[in-house]
């Protein structure tokens, strides 16, 4: 669900609040790097609370929607299309 | 012999509540303002110490109840004769009539904000029926926690919890793993509340609830009740190039449902006159039946939509819930406002079939469940997806009630344990087997991945003339699927503790899977969500009864149970 985690790393004050606020917990912290990466993307709701609750807006979530957790024709009718 | 401590850490606590958002935190809060002196526990795979957990704060912060202008009888009576069709236990649904209100001002006192109008009164939007809607605070459980923990509340964050432990017939705790290390946590408690949400078999975004408690409930013994009408849904917006699809609250097809079009015709109106105040099967078999006779496709018109009143309805009261509406869905790429795009129904789920009393205890003693835990279970809402799935912002209000019934009825249970002085002591044999097949996954090469079974499992779960539009036929096809994800499940392996948690949750959702179409396939007749082809008709002389499902050895026992009307004042229709 999720494409790309985008980070600002000059924006970040690397306060971690995002690895905190993920109720699917997404976010871990890239401890080489000192800033967030999304570990597990495929469980990414893209509630977009990463972004509010930065409080440096340094986050940008991009969604991926093609790539679901289910192929797209499941959300239809089986055998009918 | 084995010790406990040797098998992980041991916590022991009055009462242990799983989940710790809204329903959590409100059991919680009213399991402390009842007995202030007993210990409370949240455990939660997110973060409920800082109240980021659940997806209660993730929703467009709607709140819906029975207002001070509103007859509560008659919202009695709207719910018995257009929601519930008589399925309802009507001591639950009129408690809720009377104390929906109560409840929602007496949460202002744990910090709970609402949009409120110049005199200070909740502003809400009146429905053509005895309901409201009113705006609160999306991050409601921040506060909520903060005030919980101000209360004495304890947390420990990051724990999957996989399954009850019972002292003989009554409840004795649970054990867990934390996902950020792997420890292994068993919980002794006098009084367990389940609030870990509802079954979404992980369909859509944010109705990611994966039905653990539902799943642990029921592997303990407990009944299971009304699990046929878990299929909630929405209309699933088809992108230009006829492939890619949405749902929901990004989808920007949500509560466009009564504006359906096929070659020109209102089909909603053709299939499901009037006004209806939310999605629902008969709004899913408009698109099916057109789409089958070759009429499609199936497009939404916006503009209708609101011309009539629309989005507007729902958000001029609440701007941070339509900001927070329209901007997934900016983000998505699809503008809310005046369009005309090509839909199709799809699928979120909303098992929450745990059977509970109007204490919100389940049929074993000291196992409580709450919120969309036991939405369905409670039988308030009768024959819908509960929170009722016909009224929007009925999610967080279900939260706060049966979690304010939790509370109280857990710590009632625990504070009598404690005055009898008997122990409450756990099985350690029961606690090592549990160990180690959470673990098991860990330890094979080459197996299934937990996400490959949910895969499997959504594969019986996301079509819609399985779920919505129900025949023996299909149903019988859909539990091919589950048997097939079932035969996998010994096979699962996990390469870290958060990908053996999908483990946990691959195994809950075969088991709601597995609910929903025993059940489905039991209730031979149509009434509320529960649609059959093959049994059109709504069949009060024979089906005015719950289904309940107990565990059996391995498989599922089915009965069912006559509603007490006796003990009710209103009775069904004759015929």
């Amino acid at each position: 669900m999720l494409k790309e985690l985008k980070v600002n790393e000059e924006a970040c004050t690397q306060c971690k609040t995002c690895t905190e606020v993920c109720f699917t917990n997404v976010i871990e912290w890239d401890e080489e790097n000192q800033k967030p990466y999304a570990k597990y993307p495929l469980d990414c709701q893209v509630c977009c609370i990463c972004e509010a609750a930065c409080p440096e807006k340094a986050l940008e979530v991009v969604p991926d929607w093609s790539k679901k957790y289910y192929p797209s024709y499941l959300s239809t009718m089986r055998g009918r299309q | 012999m084995t010790d406990l401590a040797m098998l992980g850490t041991v916590h022991s606590t009055d009462i242990l509540i799983v989940g710790g958002a809204l329903s959590g935190l409100t059991a919680a809060i009213t399991a402390k303002e009842t007995d202030p002196q007993l210990d409370v526990l949240i455990v939660d795979k997110a973060r409920a110490s800082k109240g980021w957990a659940g997806k209660a704060s993730r929703t467009a912060g709607l709140i819906s109840y029975v207002s001070k202008d509103n007859d509560p009888e008659d919202f009695v009576k709207f719910n018995l004769n257009e929601i519930g069709f008589f399925l309802n236990d009507q001591h639950m649904l009129r408690d809720f009539a009377y104390n929906s209100r109560r409840l929602v001002e007496h949460a202002t006192v744990w910090g709970v904000e609402y949009k409120r109008d110049e005199n200070g009164g909740i502003e809400v939007a009146q429905w053509p029926f005895p309901f409201v809607t009113g705006g609160i605070d999306p991050d409601m459980c921040l506060a909520m926690s903060a005030y919980a923990k101000k209360q004495g509340v304890s947390f420990i964050d990051r724990i999957v919890i996989v399954d009850l432990l019972k002292d003989g017939g009554r409840m004795a705790g649970a054990c867990g793993f934390s996902i950020v290390d792997g420890s292994f946590h068993i919980f002794n408690a006098k009084s367990v509340i389940l609030a870990c949400g509802s079954q979404n078999f992980d369909i859509t975004p944010i109705w990611c609830s994966t039905g653990i408690g539902q799943a642990m409930a029921f592997r303990a013994g407990a009944q299971m009740r009304n699990a046929e009408f878990a299929n909630m849904g929405d209309f699933a917006r088809v992108d230009e190039d006829g492939k890619t699809l949405y749902y929901g609250m990004h989808g920007g097809a949500h509560i466009g449902h009564d504006h359906l079009y096929a070659k020109g015709e209102n089909i909603s109106q053709k299939w499901r006159p009037g006004f209806h105040t939310s999605y629902d099967p008969h709004a899913a078999n408009a698109w099916y039946q057109e789409t089958i006779a070759g009429n499609g496709p199936v497009v939404m018109d916006m503009n209708e939509f609101n011309a009539r009143g629309g989005g507007s309805e729902f958000f001029k009261y609440h701007p941070e819930g339509l900001r927070r509406y329209t901007h997934n869905q900016e983000v998505a790429g699809y503008p809310f406002q005046n369009q005309v795009f090509q839909v199709v129904p799809g699928v979120i789920s909303e098992l929450s079939c745990i059977r509970i009393n109007n204490q919100a205890e389940t049929t074993i003693p000291g196992l409580f469940a709450v919120g969309d835990a036991a939405g369905e279970g409670s039988a308030r809402a009768g024959a819908v997806p509960t929170p009722p799935a016909k009224i929007h912002g009925t999610g967080l209000m279900n939260a706060l009630f049966l979690g304010s019934k939790g509370g109280p009825g857990a710590a009632t249970h625990a504070r009598a344990i404690l005055a009898s002085g008997t122990a409450t002591t756990v099985d350690v044999a029961e606690v090592e087997r549990i160990r180690e097949e959470t673990f098991a996954p860990l330890q094979r090469k080459g197996g299934v991945s937990g996400r490959e079974i949910i895969h499997t499992v959504q594969e019986a779960m996301a079509p819609v003339d399985y779920v919505m539009v129900k025949s023996e036929a299909r149903m019988t096809e859909a539990l091919g699927w589950v048997d097939k994800a079932k035969a996998m499940l010994p096979e699962m392996a996990a390469e870290d503790y958060h990908e053996l948690s999908k483990c946990v949750d691959a195994r809950s959702m075969v088991i709601g899977a597995e609910l929903f179409y025993r059940a489905s396939l039991e209730r031979k007749e149509s009434r509320g969500f529960h649609l059959r082809e093959d049994y059109p008709q709504t069949d009060n002389e024979n089906w005015l009864k719950w289904i309940i499902i107990t565990r059996d050895r391995d498989g599922m026992k089915i009965t069912t149970e006559p509603i007490p009307f006796d003990a009710y004042d209103y009775k069904p229709p004759v015929g």
